[in-house]
């Protein structure tokens, strides 16, 4: 059942090249560790395991192939412990400034656009680091409205909002246990 | 060495020119915080916020008159359109329209503002005093940046979602020509002699340069998901927003290639030139700021603080029409 839920959510979030929504949507969350920064970095831009931190994320299957202008790009496909799969491409992890890009191509959560950073730093203690990870998108329904419901700007909100509130305290523990 | 007098005499002669000069430069840049549904203006002399706007839900777009001391403002989740007095910076009213309003035009004469309609393809025109609906004009999906020949007959539209530039005759109405670009342009400059049309194509990467007297047209790469363009004052270069990269890159045009980068804030959208001062204007989204670019150096003089998620989409810059 949770299988077919899936594809449903897929047939419905298909790859995000067409129009959006007029208002972009934004998240931003952040969170001070007691552990090095190249630590918590190299956490953060392991892209293929985001199961070791994230507890909502059941496995992630990473993979490389060409995107639609035939260039060769990192994918991973993250199946969640509640069912369902979100489908990521990597767009960049800079380890001089220590970011990560990524976008979602398609997925269970109910956001249209959707692009992400997450930007490691020292501070702001001596052996503190800071996370931040910030989102952009747009919810799923286009139009006017009226707005059906969970297609709305509260229900993307809410949905991003989880997986940051869920995952920075999960990074934290990981990258503070001895 | 001066002496003391001397100083004193110079810092009141300083003093009074500056004065001088804020009575006769300054503008106003008129910046849409979608997050705070408000309108931040910017004195571009001091450049300091001097006045907050309540208006109507996500403001995006903005045009500004001299002609008629207003400023327009499209609340696309408010599904209305604001018009400030720029002379007290006061609101006077919000009219509602249909539809979802993004961009903003005004005509040279100032009597008549187009609406872009982002959801339902097409554009709205209005008479600009009274606010009322003169006609609709549809040509295309998700029109989004507008901009209009100096003798008000051509007006072009990026239609966003059909990969295009329209060019509409603005006395019949009817779309002349369409002309392909890259994928999803939205925001729009035109030279000041009209010979050259700048389209930012935000999927591609990349501004298409187009010669508005032959349509024949060229493509200069950019940064990550581009948003809007201007010229410099002296026409010889393009600054155009890299959202996904907070930066704007530097396009010298004789040598059709981006030559610079220029940190600014975080997912720069809107962009304007100070047409007195050279400046340029970028309004940041996500770190909620407007970043100063020196025209002639290319480097930031000053970043100011304005309201939430600011955008600026459109020519935002009201000139002084102080004497």
């Amino acid at each position: 059942m949770k299988k077919v839920l899936a594809l449903i959510a897929m047939a419905i979030l298909p790859l995000t090249a067409a129009a959006h929504g007029p208002t972009p949507q934004k998240v931003e969350k952040e969170i001070v560790i007691k552990a090095d920064s190249a630590k918590v970095w190299a956490l953060v831009k392991d892209f293929g395991n985001l199961q070791k931190w994230h507890p909502a994320v059941a496995s992630t299957k990473l993979e490389t192939k060409k995107d639609e202008n035939g260039d060769m790009q990192t994918y991973r496909t993250l199946t969640l412990k509640s069912g369902g799969t979100i489908y990521e491409k990597l767009r960049s992890a800079d380890d001089k400034d220590m970011q990560l890009k990524y976008e979602i191509v398609s997925g269970v959560l109910p956001v249209a656009d959707y692009n992400a950073k997450m930007t490691v730093k020292a501070g702001p203690g001596a052996g503190e680091t800071t996370v931040v990870w910030m989102a952009r998108f747009y919810r799923v329904y286009k139009l006017n409205p009226p707005i059906p419901a969970g297609q709305d700007d509260e229900s993307a909100l809410k949905a991003v909002t989880g997986v940051f509130e869920a995952g920075l305290p999960a990074l934290k523990a990981l990258a503070e246990a001895k | 060495m001066k002496s003391p007098s001397q100083k004193i005499a110079i810092t009141i002669t300083s003093l009074i020119i500056s004065g001088f000069t804020s009575l006769c430069l300054a503008g106003s840049a008129y910046i849409t915080n979608q997050g705070d549904n408000t309108v931040s203006v910017i004195d571009t002399n001091t450049n300091e916020v001097i006045s907050t706007v309540k208006v109507g839900k996500a403001p995006v777009g903005v045009a500004v008159s001299a002609i008629n001391h207003r400023a327009y403002i499209s609340n696309v989740d408010g599904q209305s359109i604001s018009v400030i007095d720029t002379n007290k910076n006061k609101l006077i009213n919000t009219y509602p329209i249909k539809g979802s309003p993004v961009g903003l035009l005004l005509s040279p004469d100032s009597k008549t503002l187009y609406v872009a309609d982002w959801t339902d393809d097409r554009l709205y025109v209005l008479d600009a005093i009274s606010m009322k609906l003169q006609s609709e004009i549809k040509n295309g999906k998700a029109p989004a940046g507008m901009v209009m020949s100096q003798d008000g007959k051509k007006l072009y539209v990026a239609n966003r979602d059909s990969n295009e530039v329209a060019i509409i005759d603005t006395t019949t109405r009817q779309t002349s020509h369409r002309i392909s670009v890259g994928n999803h342009p939205f925001g729009l400059a035109l030279s000041k002699n009209g010979h050259a049309l700048y389209v930012v194509n935000v999927v591609s990467n990349s501004v298409s340069v187009i010669n508005t007297t032959n349509l024949k047209s060229e493509r200069i790469n950019v940064g990550e998901h581009p948003y809007c363009v201007t010229a410099s004052k002296d026409g010889l270069f393009l600054f155009v927003t890299n959202t996904q990269d907070d930066n704007v890159s530097v396009i010298e045009l004789a040598k059709k290639q981006s030559i610079a980068t220029i940190k600014v804030g975080e997912v720069p959208e809107g962009i304007s030139t100070d047409e007195q001062s050279g400046n340029i204007y970028v309004a940041n989204w996500s770190s909620n700021q407007v970043s100063v670019i020196d025209g002639q150096t290319q480097k930031i003089i000053t970043q100011i603080k304005t309201g939430d998620k600011s955008r600026a989409f459109g020519q935002f810059i009201l000139p002084s029409t102080s004497q």
